[in-house]
């Protein structure tokens, strides 16, 4: 009668574990495999299709064109150093403006702690934007206070679109608000 | 008694009437206008400056040769060859020009990163970062506001790679 007692605490231990077992691997199998990944937000090859929608001309831009190297590009950037957010609106507050006399159109990154938060389309010469729509999901990686960051700044060929050899990192600050 | 009062109260009356008169002369000032008051003013600013950046960059071709030169000599004792080869980089284009429009002080600085596909590669700039003055009070094509940094490559190219291919990318920072 005892016997029997103890085998069937035997059994039920080894049901625990075996069950206890079976979970770890099944919280394992997931994380390795199904838990959501980061995508990364890469940087185009070739200068976007659209241009950026918040676009809009530079009033008095009538320099001439910057000499440009064979071979090379020139541009010119106009901006500040100060960028806010507001998560409600999910839109950032900036200046950044591509001036006519640049060659090359541009694409703007903002970055935090190497999080792209934003992404501009095609801004081209003689283009500014004072506003652009955080990306997907940014908001989620964001809470009220203040960060450094950084404009990414892309060129690419007026003519064939390609990404030049060159690009620009400017260091910023950003205000995020509720 | 009656003398007595009378005669005091005329001498009071007589020196109360100099009396208006010497105050009468005293307010000559005021009444003429002349009184002459401190104004005091100064200057109190609250217009803002905010840093206005404009910044040009240009860069040129970057085409960069790698080149090998020589003869490999084989020893027909050692069944080896000798290597009396000579290789190394020559560029096109391999300048980087900034110039400075802003209100500010600005730093450049430049880094080279080799693509995956070339380890071996790496990029040296002869001068690593340029500091540009404002260019506030200077004309626009001041010579203090420009400056320009090249750009040589070290390490060995495959020798399959024949024609110009994108091996890196130069990075410009500006603070």
């Amino acid at each position: 009668m005892k016997g029997n007692s103890n085998s069937s605490k035997i059994k039920i231990i080894i049901i625990v574990l075996i069950l206890i077992t079976a979970a770890a691997i099944g919280v394992t199998i997931w994380a390795l495999f199904f838990r959501g990944k980061e995508e990364p937000v890469l940087a185009p090859d070739y200068a976007p299709q659209e241009e950026e929608q918040y676009a809009e001309d530079i009033p008095d831009d009538e320099g001439e064109k910057l000499e440009s190297p064979e071979g090379g590009g020139s541009v010119s950037l106009t901006y500040s150093r100060e960028v806010s957010i507001d998560l409600g609106e999910r839109k950032a507050e900036l200046h950044f403006g591509n001036p006519g006399k640049s060659n090359q159109d541009m694409v703007i990154q903002i970055v935090i702690q190497d999080n792209v938060i934003v992404q501009s389309g095609t801004l081209k010469p003689g283009k500014q934007v004072n506003s652009l729509e955080l990306l997907a999901d940014a908001e989620d990686k964001l809470t009220a206070g203040t960060y450094d960051g950084r404009f990414n700044i892309l060129y690419y060929d007026q003519e064939t679109g390609e990404k030049a050899i060159v690009n620009t990192e400017i260091p910023i600050t950003v205000d995020v608000a509720e | 008694m009656k003398r007595a009062v009378s005669l005091i109260l005329t001498s009071a009356a007589v020196l109360a009437l100099g009396t208006t008169a010497f105050a009468a002369e005293g307010s000559t000032v005021i009444s003429q206008g002349n009184q002459e008051i401190d104004v005091e003013a100064k200057y109190e600013s609250s217009v803002e400056t905010p840093a206005v950046y404009s910044v040009d960059v240009s860069w040129g071709a970057m085409q960069f040769t790698y080149a090998a030169s020589g003869t490999k000599d084989w020893n027909a004792d050692s069944h080896t060859y000798t290597d009396n080869t000579e290789a190394g980089w020559t560029a096109e284009g391999n300048t980087v020009r900034v110039t400075n429009h802003s209100n500010a002080q600005v730093t450049a600085s430049f880094t080279f990163e080799a693509l995956d596909a070339y380890p071996g590669l790496s990029g040296i700039f002869d001068k690593p970062s340029l500091i540009l003055p404002s260019a506030e009070n200077k004309a626009v094509e001041a010579e203090e506001l420009t400056a320009e940094t090249v750009l040589g490559l070290e390490g060995a190219l495959d020798g399959s790679v024949t024609e110009f291919t994108k091996i890196g990318t130069i990075t410009v920072v500006i603070q």
